[in-house]
């Protein structure tokens, strides 16, 4: 055996501590590092050497050659990783459809003075004062303001619908554009790793990057991220794969979906850009975007419902009111030449540009402009007002006034009734896609919150192992002394006698 | 479990931010003494009180309109009274009239006395509510009643040679005020309701009595006219009921809605108002759990191991 040998043990178990005492200073430094996993050095006892000999040698006794580093790696759970990026996607799917839906019922708000239900209630209160001085001048100009008043807020409310509806199809192309870039980063990333580990090491921070942005992809779409049996990533999107090591297909957002708001082709559809075929978005912040944006059936509640609703409203309002008004007989007056005409629509007949007639929608609903020009237009009588007598005649405006109490409008019941009802619905959608979005965030935190207990760097933990390898250094260090003092005696000490 | 630095600090960040955010909630309903800022907050609540609300809109509407109402028909029956006052003095005076010892003279007197009370009628008749005209069915903005000095007409048409179908559409005419859901009251008095139509008509009694005054006609002639304006003397006293029953009708359904909206009013701001010392007491209370969570985290986050050791 090598007189020597004691030293090589000792130096290796130096540079053993070393190694762990450089890896727990990086555990340090990056504690607070976004995305980084804790790496501890894996050491391994080396095999007696047997010297080459081809013969055992004589002594049984064999001693081992001492500590090896064999690779410095991460503490990580994937089965966790798994769970964190499918909750993810949930999550973000909430946040964006919680936050959709507070946004919007932001702008339905009731209690202020400009909501439609108090367009309702004002357009109501001015019938009645007219209903009691149907030829007052003040009471018809009252009527016509009110009227411009509720038209203008449908209008309003379907415009803010419309924006939103807008900023979620920018938000759908931005996703992409996102998803596109994270996949292209993973793809470098994976040669970089490739590249790296080729040698045999781990590629340990490049990982913790490579993590990181599967983290926010999982936020964004519904992703299956593992490495298959060449160990290369591989993410599938609904069993479709986007992207396996440094090969990938692309999302592309193409302005060709049907919009039901507005009848055209403007929404962006989003497609794999090898193949032209649709994604299919399961969840993600991505389906949030999505679901509010098309969502139009009552389980998928989103803005075209809601437009849906409000256009429901205002033809029914301007069909309802125009057949009773339209019966009635105007008021003669200098302006309109004294005479009392019948026949006159209260809201506008809405045409398209090449003068056909379109329904009346929440976009279009406005006043006859017979009426905005002349007030006396409005018709309160039920019949011909002949000369001046019978100017008090006020059944129209009555008519019209029971009209806002009646149950059994078709398409909408009640109008207050109807309208009330789609704001319970959303405030219902609202309520539940706030509870869905805590509850999803809550188990995302948790899983986190388990990943962090497995994953993250603990000071406390740190400290310890370094006092810990400090002592393993020093113990090594006077193991050299030791053998040197031995070697001292052997050299210098030895074969002395009788000089 | 292995706890981490990291999850210490998420942790007390994550029940930090559960503090503030119920913080800023009550002091979202302190400072707009609203229980329900979002209808999301409490959807069937917020339902509830917009259902309430619109309720309440439709009662303070129609106690508006009993208000409206109740005036008019005051004026009409101040006016109606007169009438009846009118009517008693014409009874008086047709009475001595028919009396045999009655001389020409005396005649002549009550012939210019039922002159005088004819032009008082036919003001009274034409007795304005702020510049509406109360008798005149849907005629309101001109005088119904009309003395060419030949005839007298009503909205244009004699009464005399009215015929049935313009005597019925006069009198279907209503002037009606949304009181209720689908319940109307009508304001309107038509004038020929008080002073009846034909030859019955009280100016056309008058006009005969003053000739037959004015040409000293016996006696007996004056009796049938007794009748005559006892039978409208009645007509009169109905409509002065039947305005009375009106306004009482009003009455009532107005002390109805008054204690309607009472009771509305306190449901809807259980629904939706804060209990201010509820409120206050969960303040201070998330107030001192936030300072203790403060606390707590500085004892977390300081001390480690680095504190410790050498």
């Amino acid at each position: 055996m090598n007189s020597f040998f004691g030293l090589e043990i000792a130096r290796r178990a130096l540079f053993t501590s070393q190694k762990a005492i450089d890896v727990t200073g990086h555990n340090i430094a990056n504690a607070d590092t976004k995305g980084y996993t804790l790496q501890r050095v894996v050491t391994a006892a080396v095999d007696p050497d047997l010297g080459g000999t081809r013969f055992l040698p004589p002594a049984r006794a064999l001693v081992g050659c001492g500590v090896t580093v064999q690779n410095i790696e991460q503490v990580r759970n994937a089965y966790l990783d798994r769970q964190y990026r499918k909750e993810n996607a949930l999550k973000g799917e909430w946040e964006v459809k919680s936050q959709g839906l507070e946004n919007i019922e932001m702008f339905f708000d009731e209690s202020s003075g400009s909501s439609v239900t108090a367009a309702i209630s004002r357009f109501i209160a001015s019938l009645n004062e007219l209903s009691k001085v149907p030829d007052g001048k003040e009471q018809r100009t009252n009527l016509l303001q009110s009227g411009l008043i509720l038209t203008e807020t449908i209008n309003h409310a379907y415009s803010t619908l419309k924006t939103l509806q807008d900023e979620h199809n920018r938000a759908i192309k931005d996703t992409v554009t996102q998803i596109n870039s994270l996949v292209k980063s993973i793809a470098s990333l994976n040669e970089q790793i490739e590249r790296f580990e080729i040698r045999g090491d781990r590629a340990n921070d490049l990982r913790d990057q490579r993590n990181l942005l599967l983290d926010d992809l999982s936020k964004l779409i519904n992703i299956t991220a593992y490495e298959n049996s060449g160990g290369h990533l591989v993410i599938e999107v609904s069993n479709k794969t986007m992207l396996e090591h440094n090969t990938y297909d692309l999302l592309e957002a193409e302005q060709a979906a049907y919009n039901p708001v507005t009848g055209a082709n403007d929404l962006y559809n989003v497609v794999w850009s090898s193949s032209g075929e649709p994604v299919d978005v399961a969840t993600g912040t991505f389906k949030g975007h999505l679901d509010l944006r098309d969502g139009d059936p009552i389980d998928n509640f989103g803005i075209p419902y809601l437009i849906e609703n409000l256009n429901k409203l205002a033809r029914t309002l301007a069909e309802e009111i125009n057949s009773i008004h339209s019966s009635g007989y105007t008021l003669p007056h200098e302006s309109n030449g004294y005479t009392s005409v019948t026949g006159i629509n209260f809201f506008a007949i809405p045409t398209d540009g090449s003068g056909n007639e379109v329904p009346v929608t929440a976009q279009n609903i406005s006043i006859n402009e017979e009426i905005i020009n002349n007030i006396f237009n409005i018709a309160a009588s039920s019949v011909e007002i002949d000369g001046s007598y019978g100017t008090g005649n006020n059944h129209i405006v009555l008519d019209l006034i029971s009209l806002f109490e009646r149950n059994d409008i078709p398409e909408v019941g009640g109008f207050n009734t109807f309208y009330r009802g789609i704001l319970a619905e959303l405030g219902v959608e609202t309520n539940y896609a706030k509870n869905k979005y805590e509850g999803q965030s809550a188990l995302v935190d948790n899983i986190d919150y388990n990943r962090m207990s497995v994953s993250a760097v603990s000071i406390d933990e740190e400290l310890s192992n370094l006092v810990k390898y400090q002592h393993s250094y020093a113990a090594a260090a006077r193991m050299i002394t030791a053998i040197d003092e031995a070697l001292d005696i052997l050299i210098n000490k030895t074969g002395l006698v009788g000089r | 479990m292995r706890v981490t630095n990291s999850m210490m600090m998420r942790n007390f960040l994550n029940n930090l931010y559960s503090n503030t955010h119920k913080i800023d909630k009550l002091q979202r309903q302190l400072s707009s003494y609203k229980k329900l800022n979002r209808f999301s907050d409490d959807p069937m609540g917020y339902f509830r009180s917009l259902e309430l609300k619109s309720r309440l809109d439709k009662i303070q509407q129609y106690s508006r309109n009993i208000n409206d109402a109740t005036s008019w028909l005051q004026q009409t029956e101040t006016a109606v009274m007169e009438m009846n006052e009118i009517m008693k003095v014409i009874y008086e005076n047709v009475l001595n009239a028919s009396a045999d010892t009655q001389a020409d003279v005396q005649k002549n007197i009550v012939a210019n006395n039922l002159i005088q009370l004819k032009e008082q009628i036919f003001q009274i008749m034409n007795t304005t509510f702020g510049d509406k005209y109360i008798f005149g069915g849907y005629n309101t903005t001109k005088a119904p009643f009309v003395n060419t000095g030949s005839e007298i007409l009503y909205n244009g048409i004699n009464l005399i040679s009215a015929t049935s179908d313009e005597l019925s559409d006069i009198m279907s005419q209503k002037l009606n005020y949304e009181v209720g859901k689908g319940s109307y009251i009508n304001v309107s008095i038509n004038g020929l309701q008080v002073l009846g139509a034909g030859e019955d008509n009280l100016f056309n009694i008058l006009d005969e009595l003053i000739v037959a005054l004015q040409n000293d006609e016996p006696a007996s002639t004056f009796s049938p006219y007794i009748e005559k304006i006892k039978a409208r003397q009645d007509n009169i006293l109905n409509v002065i009921a039947e305005v009375g029953g009106r306004i009482n009708r009003l009455e009532f359904l107005y002390e109805r809605y008054s204690l309607d909206e009472l009771n509305y009013e306190t449901i809807r701001s259980s629904i939706e108002d804060i209990d201010m010392a509820e409120v206050v007491t969960k303040l201070e209370m998330a107030r001192s759990v936030y300072n203790a969570a403060l606390a707590v985290g500085s004892n977390i986050i300081q001390p480690s191991l680095v504190n410790f050791l050498w």
